[in-house]
């Protein structure tokens, strides 16, 4: 039986008095799941994503993790966030912020840098990583430099270079041309194979069906409309309609 | 080093405010650019961005964090007028709507920092940059030189406007109006706080974005030796058009400049009407006077250093008199060396410049 | 020829270290202690900071569209009548004076939708605080000279001079904070612009105030952003110089990101028709109203004024 990664009760979150993006939420996430977080824009997802990421703390309810309280308080032990931020990659929805050193390459060996590895096994990290996503010609080109999707693939460069169990991605197929979106989904499924959890926030129904196996649809009013099997939450048009997730007639 | 209200006298503030208003003016004027229309976006956003930097919290070694204000970081890049107008739209940003830093202090706050210290800071680096190309060690040296330099020199400013509040303005019976630190405790911590920390951090914060940037998008630095032409100008504008009068009146805008610092060195003086002895400047009388006793290991310390002015006064003119010019001497010494330092740099960068081609509008 | 983003194929066989799951490599998530070493503060008070300034931009925008007292006054009366009472408020030299004109500006805001208590607490205490801690040792013998007060041990005491110093300043202080805040709170920031560039500022610098305010979020989301990505990527401690280093970093992409900010800002400026003078919409002419509000405004500004003078003959 596979752990539970996530364990979400009642979960509520807001930006202030009257600004509410989560309404009591209960989720459970194991291992080796692939989640798709359905919603229109302001449903949530996002603060939802961020919420699982640990960098911010509900205002109500709350979210255990690897079977640990994880809050404000409790990531502030060093010891424990360090741990918690090793197994989770989050994928930023703009990847330009993400993107902090000077080169790809010193990007890319940020994480590993930190956990303390020898220069040789940071340096075939880095090299193992840009081949896998084809970089290597930029590693030392600036970020800032770079094409959107190629900072797309820098972004997630820099995640996966950490090794996590866990990828959050918000948004990940905004903006990439045809032949970059399948091969972004064909590089999930090869992780999801590794074993790794996949979380993704889309409102992209071309992806969903072939990226995750189980769709969480929150609805406008920050609510948890539907959980359950993506091939049965794709077919129910009505409820893709209401979620504001297609459009009620043809165009 | 931001000012709030309540510690400044009106008069103090609309003194600074009024010694502002023709850096302003100044700057407006100097800050033209190919296409008029660019100037406004690229000074909002020089502002949105200043206001940002000031946000950032920097980790310093013992375990806190400061904060630095990237004056001479700005004036590097955008040069110095750009930046003092830059600078000041985001202290009235700050103070108008997020309370931070006073509103009458305003004029204040932004001749420390919107003025000395990009100024300051950009003279120095521009000195000791000599003909360094950017990205050398001398140009990384020089960065981080200025930027020391220029906030210590705010930082003192800081420390003067506030130390002379209680001599100037004080009730009948003796009570501080305002900032109640006379000129010795406010100088000196003011001194030692930028010293210490603020400088270090703004000198290290300037030179490591400079590399970052260097490494990024070395365009934005300029290239090569710095000449009239060259200057680091952000694209959109322009390099300087030559104006036949722009020698001359630069050198009757620095007279304008200094004046009001001229002023306020005069008033220096004004520190001898405060009484008593600064908290924790005791001599050795009055540490026996207070505690009964002296203290073995004072007693032993206490002559070791003799002091070129002990207890500010001159060694060959005794009594009141010699107090007071005692005192004046050693202040004055104090403030001249400080002003030396800066306008030195300011008068050789501006020799430097005339040998270019004298048309650098970023010059002073 | 495939588009750079395609990348015919990059390798669909994973490196060894990335195949092993779940963390191979790292054991298990110790427990959290209370007691534990405590992260990186500079990341959380940055982004505590950002945090704030967005807060205080919402709620500002919030409060000055209820339906108050303040609210209702047109922005110049307002600005020209907090500049009076700021006025009164530095010169007064009677603590007496300045908590009257605190209590005043309070009720004034509870009329304004604005509950007394929370502006008190938010705004009045911190100042306060900040000015009190700034203030005592200067109610010592040892800063400020006269008749004692209150002797404590070794020969320092506290003296009057030095307590009414230390009380002008916190009244001083919070009671112009507290104007302020009521000032700006209390008006919608472009009109507030507008009423300063009718009493003198020139266009251009309203144009640059206007602009950098509005630039100003997106600058500080991106730099947030990026703060937020390194701390979820905080996996291990790195060396002060190496903190130090992002920082700086996080500083010049932001000076990147301003510059091509400002280009298309300016093009999109020019695309309708900006050619260098920003012409704002006009301001509605004052009325009665207005001009009865700034008179009591006036009137209220001189009546500190006066009565403060009567305060300290009175030996208040």
């Amino acid at each position: 039986m596979p752990a539970d990664i996530y364990v979400l009760d009642g979960v509520s979150f807001e930006y202030g008095p009257s600004a509410p993006a989560l309404r009591e939420v209960n989720l459970t996430i194991a291992q080796g799941e692939s989640v798709a977080l359905l919603g229109a824009n302001a449903s949530g997802k996002t603060s939802l994503l961020r919420l699982l990421a640990g960098l911010a703390s509900p205002t109500g309810g709350t979210i255990t993790a690897f079977g640990l309280p994880l809050t404000a308080e409790t990531l502030r032990d060093r010891g424990f966030a360090a741990a918690f931020r090793r197994r989770i990659g989050f994928v930023f929805q703009n990847a330009d912020a993400q993107l902090f050193s000077p080169t790809v390459a010193a990007e890319v060996a940020f994480g590993p840098l930190q956990l303390g590895l020898e220069e040789a096994a940071v340096a075939a990290r880095v090299h193992d990583t840009l081949a896998l996503l084809g970089l290597e010609h930029l590693a030392e080109r600036a970020p800032f430099h770079l094409s959107g999707g190629e900072k797309r693939k820098v972004a997630i460069a820099s995640v996966l270079s950490l090794n996590p169990d866990v990828l959050l991605l918000d948004e990940p197929t905004t903006g990439l041309d045809p032949r970059s979106r399948a091969w972004l989904v064909r590089f999930l499924r090869t992780l999801r194979g590794a074993g790794k959890t996949i979380i993704t926030a889309t409102h992209d129904l071309d992806v969903v069906g072939r990226l995750a196996d189980r769709a969480v649809v929150l609805g406008e009013d920050h609510r948890v409309w539907n959980d359950g099997p993506v091939g049965a939450v794709l077919g129910d048009r009505g409820l893709l309609i209401r979620a504001n997730l297609t459009e009620p007639e043809p165009l | 080093m931001h000012i709030p209200d309540g510690y400044l006298s009106p008069s103090t503030s609309l003194v600074l405010t009024g010694a502002m208003l023709p850096v302003w003016q100044q700057a407006a004027k100097k800050v033209s650019t190919r296409f008029d229309s660019a100037r406004v976006p690229l000074i909002a956003i020089g502002a949105a961005f200043s206001f940002v930097i000031m946000m950032l919290n920097v980790p310093v070694p013992d375990g806190t964090t400061a904060h630095a204000v990237g004056g001479t970081l700005l004036a590097i890049v955008l040069g110095p007028w750009a930046t003092s107008l830059a600078l000041s739209v985001a202290l009235l940003l700050q103070a108008l709507f997020f309370g931070d830093g006073g509103i009458l202090a305003f004029g204040a706050n932004a001749f420390n920092m919107a003025f000395l210290l990009p100024f300051t800071g950009y003279a120095v680096y521009r000195l000791i940059r000599g003909r360094a190309g950017v990205g050398t060690g001398r140009y990384y040296a020089a960065a981080a030189i200025g930027a020391y330099v220029g906030i210590n020199l705010a930082g003192l400013a800081t420390g003067f406007e506030l130390g002379i509040q209680p001599a100037l303005f004080h009730t009948a019976s003796g009570a501080p109006l305002y900032s109640p630190y006379g000129l010795k405790v406010a100088l000196a911590a003011m001194g030692f706080a930028h010293a210490a920390i603020a400088g270090p951090v703004e000198a290290i914060v300037s030179v490591l974005a400079l590399g970052y940037l260097h490494r990024t998008q070395p365009a934005l630095l300029g290239e090569g030796v710095p000449t009239g032409r060259s200057q680091t100008i952000p694209a959109g504008v322009s390099p300087a058009g030559s104006s036949p009068g722009a020698a001359g009146s630069s050198r009757a805008d620095l007279r304008r400049l200094l004046l009001p610092l001229a002023v306020l060195i005069l008033l220096t003086p004004l520190g001898l009407i405060a009484s008593g002895t600064a908290w924790g400047e005791w001599g050795l009388d009055q540490i026996k006077e207070q505690l009964g006793f002296v203290p073995t290991g004072m007693a032993r310390f206490a002559e070791r250093w003799p002091s070129l002015f002990p207890d500010y006064s001159l060694p060959w003119a005794h009594g009141r008199f010699g107090e007071i010019a005692g005192y004046v001497l050693s202040g004055v010494i104090g403030l001249i060396l400080i002003a030396a330092v800066a306008a030195v740099a300011v008068w050789l960068s501006r020799r430097r410049g005339h040998a270019d081609s004298g048309r650098n509008r970023f010059a002073l | 020829m495939p588009t750079p983003d395609a990348t015919a194929s990059p390798s669909d066989r994973l490196p060894e270290w990335l195949s092993s799951s779940p963390s191979g490599d790292a054991g298990e998530v110790p427990r959290p202690r209370r007691s534990g070493r405590r992260t990186d503060a500079f990341l959380d008070r940055t982004l505590a900071e950002f945090a704030h300034a967005t807060r205080h931009a919402v709620f500002a925008e919030e409060v000055a569209r209820r339906d108050g007292l303040l609210q209702r006054l047109d922005p110049r009366v307002k600005l020209g009548g907090f500049v009076a009472l700021v006025l009164a408020a530095a010169v007064a030299r009677s603590p007496v004076t300045l908590a009257l004109l605190t209590i005043a500006t309070l009720a004034g805001a509870t009329a304004s939708r604005l509950p007394f208590g929370f502006l008190a607490r938010r705004v009045w205490l911190p100042v306060a605080v900040f000015a009190g801690i700034m203030a005592l040792p200067a109610t010592l013998n040892l800063i400020t000279p006269g008749p004692v007060a209150l002797r404590l041990p070794l020969g320092a005491a506290v003296t009057r001079p030095g307590l009414r110093g230390a009380s002008l300043l916190v009244l001083r202080a919070s009671a112009s904070a507290t104007l302020a805040a009521v000032l700006t709170l209390t008006t919608r920031w472009d009109r507030l612009l507008a009423a300063a560039q009718g009493a003198g500022l020139p266009p251009a610098f309203v144009a640059v105030i206007d602009l950098a305010y509005r630039y100003l979020f997106i600058l500080m989301g991106a730099a947030l952003e990026t703060f937020e990505a390194r701390k979820a990527r905080t996996v291990g401690a790195l060396r002060l110089a190496q903190n130090q280093g992002f920082v700086a970093a996080v500083a010049g992409a932001t000076l990147q990101k301003a510059r091509v900010m400002s280009e298309e800002v300016h093009a999109a400026m020019i695309a309708r028709g900006y050619d260098g003078t920003l012409r704002l919409a006009p301001h509605p002419p004052l009325g009665t109203g207005g001009v009865l509000g700034l008179a009591a405004l006036m009137a209220s500004a001189y009546i500190v004024f006066i009565l403060d003078r009567i305060l300290v003959a009175l030996g208040a």
